[in-house]
């Protein structure tokens, strides 16, 4: 889902309430710090006095991390402790208050369990997740951060009931949105040499789904997905999928491109034929109408491309022969 | 030649949603199949409820018509009157498939509706959709049709507010709404893409959604 600019309301207020006090309870409560977990980019949170409740949180269970909490909360909330949705889900993380009932306690050590104070909902959070996260195990085809993040959105219920994520656009838009979100809150997440171009980026990002399966469907700013028809039972990319990932992973998820390739290819710099760089994006018009490009793939030099071509097919590097070179075709730059 | 990080046209889809577009087809008559709000999480009618029917203007026995027609409904909501995007998925299973509709009615969602309902709070919602050729996916039958449907979908302030809430306009230091629905506030317009796999029981039958999925 593309990004959501949110006012955060409090943010300074919780720093004074829940700094301190938060910190002590939570240590008190013996959670072990996560060790090898994904590392929380402390700079990307806008209340830094919930840092060390995420932290904790996110170490409860394998499966779960810091960076994973803070995105959820992104998407629930927007930061707002204070948020209550129309159907009456309460606070920062959500919750809609018989959940909150199961899972939350005095974690910042007040005595007052609410779902409005934020420590009390990142940690109740965290045990949610890892609950859910045992609830949906015996499902396979998507990855279980993926199922556990449709369960918290659409009820272990639904997940259970449709053996997978269900079909509804906002659960399946949450999930893509969460995962898109994860990389803004992970501290170095970016392969390669710390001197890598955007470009390089993009580039290395594609060339390590070599081999994955087309689906048509699949992919997201994470990685490769499950699809649908064709793609129901292929964990994988289809074009505008491998270039929507390969962008997001290039710019640690601060660009996450829709999933269509003629929107892609309005998108970004425009680049001349001649001056096309490894990285680039370039989209042809395979059909009939010259303007509708509906094929996409990742430059990476010598007169090649990355590109998930078609149902039955992997990504792979496809030479730009006289027939592509025939095609309609734009170049877009991300970089 | 090295070009500059001058980046990111990235669609300015902000304010009017037109930027990026210009291909759009508007939905002429937004939500024209509800007569009333539908209320999701929590009090919405679920299983029990009546199925509502297809807009007299869809050509039913186009399958891109009924994809398109499917993917408006589903995002065609009301902020205020509905309680949450479930809503929309309730009004688009007048063009499903009888099981899909059951099954989308028989698991319902007990999430809240996100950061983004709450940004988009006191507001309708117009959604702009078209079908994108894919020529890499599934080939198409006589009864089963694959299509993938863009949708931008854009927040207009309608309605009053009085109540605190987190708002991406209008609202001030102290989370206090200064909207008042006559302001024509536009919100951030966002898109979703959709794959439909669209069948129906003969050549000649309508067209109904089988089976959706939605990524960003």
């Amino acid at each position: 889902m593309p990004t959501i600019t949110m006012t955060v309301i409090g943010g300074a207020l919780c720093a004074l309430v829940f700094g301190v006090v938060g910190l002590v309870a939570i240590a008190a409560n013996g959670a072990s710090n996560p060790s090898s977990a994904a590392v929380l980019a402390t700079s990307a949170v806008p209340i830094p006095a919930l840092i060390p409740a995420l932290d904790v949180a996110g170490s409860l269970c394998p499966g779960i991390s810091a960076p994973l909490l803070a995105a959820q909360i992104d998407a629930e909330s927007g930061w707002n402790p204070s948020a209550v949705s129309p159907a009456g889900a309460e606070g920062i993380a959500q919750f809609l208050p018989a959940t909150f009932t199961t899972y939350g306690r005095s974690d910042d050590g007040t005595g007052n369990v609410s779902p409005f104070n934020p420590v009390d909902a990142v940690m109740a959070m965290g045990r949610d997740d890892c609950s859910l996260l045992a609830d949906v195990s015996g499902l396979t085809g998507q990855t279980p951060t993926s199922l556990m993040l449709a369960a918290y959105n659409a009820g272990v219920g639904a997940v259970l009931g449709f053996k997978g994520i269900p079909p509804y656009p906002e659960t399946e838009a949450y999930v893509g949105q969460v995962e898109s979100l994860v990389p803004i809150y992970t501290a170095s997440l970016r392969s390669g040499s710390p001197s890598s171009s955007f470009e390089q980026l993009v580039v290395a990002a594609a060339t390590g789904e070599l081999g994955v399966p087309y689906s048509w469907g699949g992919g997201n700013a994470s990685g490769p997905t499950v699809g649908i028809a064709s793609g129901a039972n292929t964990i994988g990319f289809d074009c505008s999928g491998l270039v929507l990932f390969a962008v997001a992973q290039a710019s640690s998820g601060q660009i996450v491109l829709p999933h269509s390739s003629e929107l892609q290819a309005t998108m970004g710099t425009p680049v001349a034929p001649d001056d096309i760089e490894p990285g680039d994006v370039i989209a042809f018009a395979l059909g009939a109408n010259p303007t509708d490009f509906d094929h996409i793939g990742i430059y990476i030099g010598n007169n090649e491309m990355i590109d998930a071509p078609d149902t039955g097919a992997v990504v792979r590097v496809d030479t730009l022969s006289s027939y592509w070179q025939g095609v309609p075709s734009v170049i877009r730059s991300f970089g | 030649m090295k070009r500059s990080a001058a980046m990111a046209l990235l669609c300015a889809f902000a304010a009017t949603g037109t930027a990026c577009s210009a291909v759009l087809t508007p939905l002429a008559t937004p939500n024209d199949h509800r007569t009333s709000p539908i209320r999701s999480i929590g009090t919405h009618p679920t299983a029990k409820a009546a199925f509502p029917s297809p807009a007299p203007s869809v050509d039913l026995h186009s399958a891109s018509a009924v994809a398109i027609a499917e993917v408006q409904a589903t995002w065609t909501v009301n902020t205020t009157a509905d309680a949450g995007w479930y809503a929309g998925v309730l009004a688009a299973s007048a063009y499903m498939t009888s099981s899909y509709a059951a099954s989308i009615r028989r698991h319902p969602p007990t999430g809240a509706p996100g950061a983004m309902w709450e940004a988009w709070a006191a507001a309708t919602t117009t959604v702009s959709a078209r079908v994108e050729a894919d020529p890499g996916g599934p080939i198409d039958t006589a009864f089963t049709a694959y299509r993938k449907v863009v949708a931008t979908v854009t927040p207009h302030g309608a309605v009053s507010v009085s109540s605190a809430s987190s708002l991406d306009g209008g609202a001030t230091p102290n989370g206090a709404v200064t909207r008042d629905g006559t302001d024509q506030w536009v919100g951030q317009a966002e898109v979703w893409v959709t794959y439909l796999v669209v069948s129906r029981s003969s050549v000649g039958a309508p067209w109904q959604v089988a089976m959706t999925e939605t990524t960003q």
